[in-house]
């Protein structure tokens, strides 16, 4: 059995609801506490009086440009932990905390090289989720060639100043609003690995992108 | 016993039973042969060593002092003893472990002593005599007992400090600490907490003069330097390639200086043909594995040819083969690390068994002495300055070799960008900017995870006739020795505890009173009891991990006491979601 499991205190700090996490063969986004498995008895309560009594005075004041309180204040809090599953092998599917495959963009490991406009080129493939093949758990892509090729996910998402994150519409960010249904790739040029180097390109002649553009305002999604 | 018979069929893939490689009489290397369980592997008791040689001392019918199994450890109790700290937390578990502390007053000729885990057994010592407490604990890289370690041992050692503390003429008296460290902050404040001791004093202490102690001298960096420290960075290029370029320029130079120096022995340029490359992340290392496998071979194999200056009209360096980089990793067994440290000392003079490029993680930032090394490579500032000073300090050990430190940082990196901006700043000072450590053993949480097992450990060998595993049941009839354990953790906690002194006096109480009504509840209908599973079915005693930890009374509840000060943490299972919400099927990975 092939358990993806992480340590208790990790779930608080670095990998906790909405950080990204790399397991060993996915990269996923850990679910918000509503989506957490709490069963009773699965959890216990941590006794942290003045962790509390804290919480309880910052979420219940109101902001600090007099928005309204984040919680009525008679609201008690408690602490628990997250669901521990205490055997894994039980025949009952043992709780856990949901975690959701991001960013749903993949490249395909193979790297295909061309030639446009006199110059070479090395360029993978980019898909969605939805374009992986179904079976083994969508983790291959079938290309033109009905040949089969791992994929990895994208290295890039979109993130504001408020700290919220994204997924990148490569469609979107490429084309716009046009509709267009031709293959894209991930095309890399020079050998820096850089923003500037690396380019988002369409088989239908659009302009290619690099990712130093995708760095203007307001360029990975419209307001 | 299966240990010793795996490294005997196997001795090239299953790691030694004991972690010594040669006999440290005459140096002979340790055969299979030399490892022999006693008095023989249906019934083993020992573990015996002996030298291969035939004329070493230590051979035939006499076996060489070393002991490396617990049961002839506790039989022997021997007057030197090595130990980790996660010893420790065999305290409460085993009675035996009490013999370290006195409390044995029988032995056997030619078995052991025998101490009160095992009443009426052997002759009495003569006079009736007990075996002493330690009087010198020596505690090596105190600023590793730091953080969530440094805490719960700082619990134990109440226990520790409480047993070893004799009292002479009415006056207690503990064993001297002696702790060594190179980079420590507040040390004072962690000795204070750690192990209870008023007074700090520094060895060698600070004399008249600041560069001379009359123990220790220091000589100036131009007389005598020690290490070079250099850092690279590139603008708009990614750390794996800065790498890659860093390297195979210094592997080539390396070559090309070795060269250059001609036929002597030894050769001044043998330090820098080993590259020990250091990485914070095995992440990190396992690409940079990658990298170092391909593109560093490939290129440092034309780089000599290829790479040549126009003006002067020289070639600065010299093609090399690169063999397979060796990895001292928690990775790889701890006896490949063993043998991987033997090829380190290895100079080229062998070439065949000497070592290209090492890749390490923090395993070798304490207790990796070859004054061989000269040059190292540190890919991205490691997170601590502790840590990068201890890491790189492995090179240019000796006088004569002086050590050269390439330190790859990225810029892209904020941290790692400050610290290339002011880096002759901080290479100057940088013993000023190690961090002071935290140790807390009085905090709540510490509490809940360690209390019950040093209040355990005090009641189980403070008190002789409570030292058995049977002996669990009596804890009632020792009205002043629940007293006197209340005393001694209060004492030491000095009111550091939330709720000051009463809040905690009363806390090991109602733990004591927990105890008692355990073991009366569980050996109500005759049924047997003990500390620990050894003793019986039924035990004081748990694993913090146990499964059937939760069907326990709230009482019996409370004793949880790990086998290690490390890993209680329980893990937690994720479980991955398509972006809908839904089971990912039919995938191989995650099933």
């Amino acid at each position: 059995v092939n358990r993806n499991l992480q340590r208790l205190s990790q779930l608080i700090t670095t990998f906790g609801p909405g950080s990204m996490l790399d397991l060993p063969t996915r990269s996923v986004m850990v679910g918000g506490l509503d989506r957490w498995e709490m069963r009773q008895g699965t959890w216990s309560n941590v006794s942290e009086p003045r962790l509390i009594e804290l919480l309880q005075k910052r979420l219940t004041a109101p902001g600090p440009n007099g928005e309204p309180p984040r919680m009525p204040p008679e609201t008690r809090l408690s602490l628990r932990t997250p669901p521990m599953a205490k055997d894994l092998n039980a025949s009952r599917e043992p709780p856990g905390v949901p975690v959701s495959v991001f960013p749903t963009w993949f490249v395909c490991e193979k790297v295909e090289h061309v030639t446009i406009g006199g110059r070479d080129r090395r360029r993978r493939r980019l898909v969605r989720w939805q374009d992986l093949e179904a079976g083994h758990g969508r983790r291959y892509f079938y290309g033109d060639d009905g040949k089969r090729t791992e994929v990895t996910p994208i290295r890039f998402v979109g993130a504001c100043e408020h700290g919220h994150i994204q997924d990148i519409d490569w469609r979107w960010v490429v084309h716009g609003p046009k509709p267009c249904h031709e293959p894209m790739w991930l095309e890399e040029r020079g050998t820096s690995a850089d923003p500037g180097d690396t380019y988002a390109v369409c088989n239908c002649g659009v302009d290619p992108l690099s990712l130093q553009q995708a760095f203007a305002p307001g360029r990975l999604a419209s307001a | 016993v299966t240990r010793v018979r795996k490294y005997r069929a196997n001795p090239q893939r299953v790691k030694a039973p004991a972690p010594i490689k040669a006999c440290p009489w005459c140096g002979t290397i340790f055969t299979p042969e030399s490892f022999q369980c006693t008095p023989n592997s249906i019934t083993p008791q020992n573990l015996e060593i002996r030298c291969t040689n035939g004329a070493c001392d230590f051979t035939g019918n006499r076996a060489l002092p070393i002991l490396t199994v617990d049961e002839p450890i506790y039989r022997r109790l021997p007057a030197f003893l090595i130990a980790t700290v996660d010893k420790f937390a065999s305290l409460p578990w085993v009675g035996e472990c009490g013999g370290f502390f006195g409390h044995v007053d029988r032995m056997e000729e030619g078995v052991g002593f025998y101490g009160a885990a095992e009443p009426g057994i052997g002759r009495k010592l003569f006079n009736g005599d007990q075996l002493l407490p330690p009087d010198l604990i020596i505690q090596d890289e105190l600023h590793l007992i730091s953080g969530p370690l440094g805490t719960v041992s700082g619990l134990y050692e109440t226990a520790i400090d409480a047993l070893s503390t004799r009292r002479i003429n009415d006056n207690p008296i503990g064993p001297k600490i002696v702790a060594s460290t190179a980079t420590v902050r507040r040390a004072a404040d962690q000795i204070r907490l750690l192990f209870d001791r008023k007074t700090t004093q520094i060895f060698p202490p600070p004399a008249v003069n600041r560069t001379d102690s009359f123990f220790a001298v220091t000589v100036p960096a131009s007389k005598d330097p020690a290490r070079l420290y250099m850092g690279v960075a590139a603008q708009g290029r990614g750390p794996k390639l800065v790498y890659l370029r860093a390297l195979t320029a210094l592997l080539a130079a390396a070559q090309s200086e070795y060269e250059g120096a001609g036929n002597v022995n030894p050769n001044p340029a043998d330090p820098y043909m080993t590259a020990l490359c250091y990485f914070n992340a095995l992440r990190e290392l396992g690409g940079a594995r990658r990298i170092v496998e391909d593109e560093v071979r490939d290129r440092t194999a034309r780089y000599g040819t290829e790479r040549v200056r126009v003006d002067p009209p020289t070639r600065p360096f010299r093609d090399r083969r690169i063999r397979e980089p060796l990895e001292l990793t928690s990775r790889v067994s701890t006896d490949k690390v063993a043998e991987a440290k033997q090829a380190l000392e290895t100079s080229f003079v062998q070439r065949d068994q000497a070592v290209d490029v090492a890749l390490a993680t923090n395993m070798i930032s304490v207790g990796l002495d070859i004054s061989r090394l000269g040059l190292m490579l540190v890919q991205g500032q490691p997170k601590t300055a502790a840590e990068y000073i201890q890491t790189t300090s492995r090179v240019g050990r000796d006088h004569e070799r002086c050590g050269l430190v390439v330190t790859v940082l990225n810029l892209h990196k904020p941290r790692d960008r400050t610290h290339y901006e002011s880096f002759r700043q901080f290479h100057r000072t940088f013993y000023r900017a190690v961090e002071a450590t935290s140790v807390t053993p009085w905090a709540a949480r510490a509490l809940d995870r360690a209390l019950a097992a040093i209040v355990v450990a005090l009641g189980r060998h403070l008190e002789p006739s409570l030292t058995p595993e049977s002996a669990v049941t009596t804890l009632s009839e020792h009205d002043a020795l629940r007293a006197r354990i209340a005393e001694v953790i209060a004492a030491r906690a000095d009111g550091r505890v939330i709720g000051g002194t009463a809040a905690l006096k009363q806390d090991i109480a109602s733990l004591l009173e927990a105890w008692i009504n355990t073991a009366n509840e569980l050996t109500a209908t005759g049924a047997p009891f003990a500390y620990s599973r050894t003793g019986a079915r039924s035990h004081l005693l748990q694993n913090p991990l146990d499964p059937g930890l939760a069907n326990l009374s709230p009482d019996h509840r409370r004793f949880v006491a790990g086998r290690s000060m490390r890993d209680v943490e329980p893990n937690i299972l994720l479980k991955v979601r398509d972006p809908w919400g839904g089971e990912i099927a039919n995938a191989g990975d995650l099933e």
